[in-house]
């Protein structure tokens, strides 16, 4: 074996060796406030995701699941809130400042 | 057309009667506008678009925001009932946005808001109105308030769309005139379903 193709071998079974280790690669999904809405309005993650909301509006909104398990309080202009999704399950949200603002995040 | 909507087109129609107001704040530091091309006949119920300043339109913005955030604190002192306290801490924080959106953006042009007729006679017809709140209570306070809100939204609605938003020569205050249309066109839409609400009781 020539000392390149060791060199190349040594390197493709190093990167089989982090894969294998490594913890599962997570994603971060963001989700837009605007125009008094959630874009978009349905979400499907795989469990470790992470969701982001980013708040567009010049009002301030907040980020409230259904069951009150999680409640960003109010978010400001161009601010952010992050939920990191660590059970799976259909969990419906809100905006508590806006009622008629609603979404729906699905973790499996 | 609401009747302080009549008063406020009249109002920006007379410009110069508002520039030699004694009530007139400091001159603005945005550029004059040119003067207006006479009017045809047919466009004597809109202002020409040069009519009013954007410095003037800052002020306008600013009274009624501040107009909408009286309201909706004193609602949220004398009202007993969940659904208007909800109404009027939506009103509240969205104003108070808004306007900070707009202090920040006239800050930034160094426009200096102008007062004129028509956001002086916003703050005259929101003392007006609050002072007519202040005699009511309990249910009749709620439905008058409610009343008030869609009234005021409607006018305000109709001032932006009309009026400001042609008016506005500065292409950021043009956009957060529009961005603002949205707030008021949803305050509008809940202000009369929190009225239908109350009178179903």
């Amino acid at each position: 074996m020539t000392p390149v193709r060791r060199a190349l071998l040594a390197s493709v079974l190093g990167a089989a060796a982090l894969g294998a280790g490594a913890p599962p690669r997570t994603a971060v999904h963001p989700v837009h406030v605007r125009q008094y809405a959630f874009a978009p309005d349905s979400l499907v993650v795989a469990l470790g995701d992470t969701v982001e909301w980013d708040n567009g509006d010049l009002v301030p909104h907040t980020v409230t699941s259904d069951t009150t398990a999680w409640d960003s309080g109010d978010i400001a202009t161009a601010h952010r809130y992050r939920v990191v999704a660590t059970a799976r399950g259909r969990t419906a949200y809100h905006c508590e400042i806006h009622p008629e603002m609603h979404g729906l995040l699905v973790v499996r | 057309m609401p009747a302080l909507s009549r008063v406020l087109l009249a109002a920006l129609l007379v410009p110069a009667l508002a520039c030699r107001s004694s009530r007139s704040g400091p001159a603005a530091a945005a550029p004059a506008p040119k003067a207006a091309a006479p009017a045809p006949a047919a466009s004597v119920a809109r202002p020409a678009a040069s009519a009013i300043t954007d410095a003037n339109i800052a002020a306008i913005v600013v009274a009624a925001n501040n107009a909408d955030i009286t309201f909706g604190q004193l609602a949220l002192g004398r009202s007993g009932d969940a659904a208007v306290k909800q109404y009027a801490t939506m009103t509240v924080k969205d104003h108070s946005g808004l306007n900070a959106a707009a202090v920040a953006l006239v800050t930034k042009l160094r426009v200096t808001p102008q007062d004129n007729q028509a956001s002086l006679d916003l703050r005259d017809d929101a003392d007006t109105q609050k002072d007519r709140l202040r005699e009511l209570s309990g249910a009749a306070f709620d439905l008058a308030y409610a009343q008030n809100e869609a009234r005021y939204h409607a006018m305000v609605l109709e001032v932006i769309e009309g009026t400001l938003i042609p008016s506005a020569r500065n292409g950021e205050l043009k956009a957060l005139l529009e961005s603002a249309v949205p707030a008021v066109r949803m305050h509008l839409r809940a202000a009369a379903l929190l009225e239908q609400t109350l009178r179903q009781r």
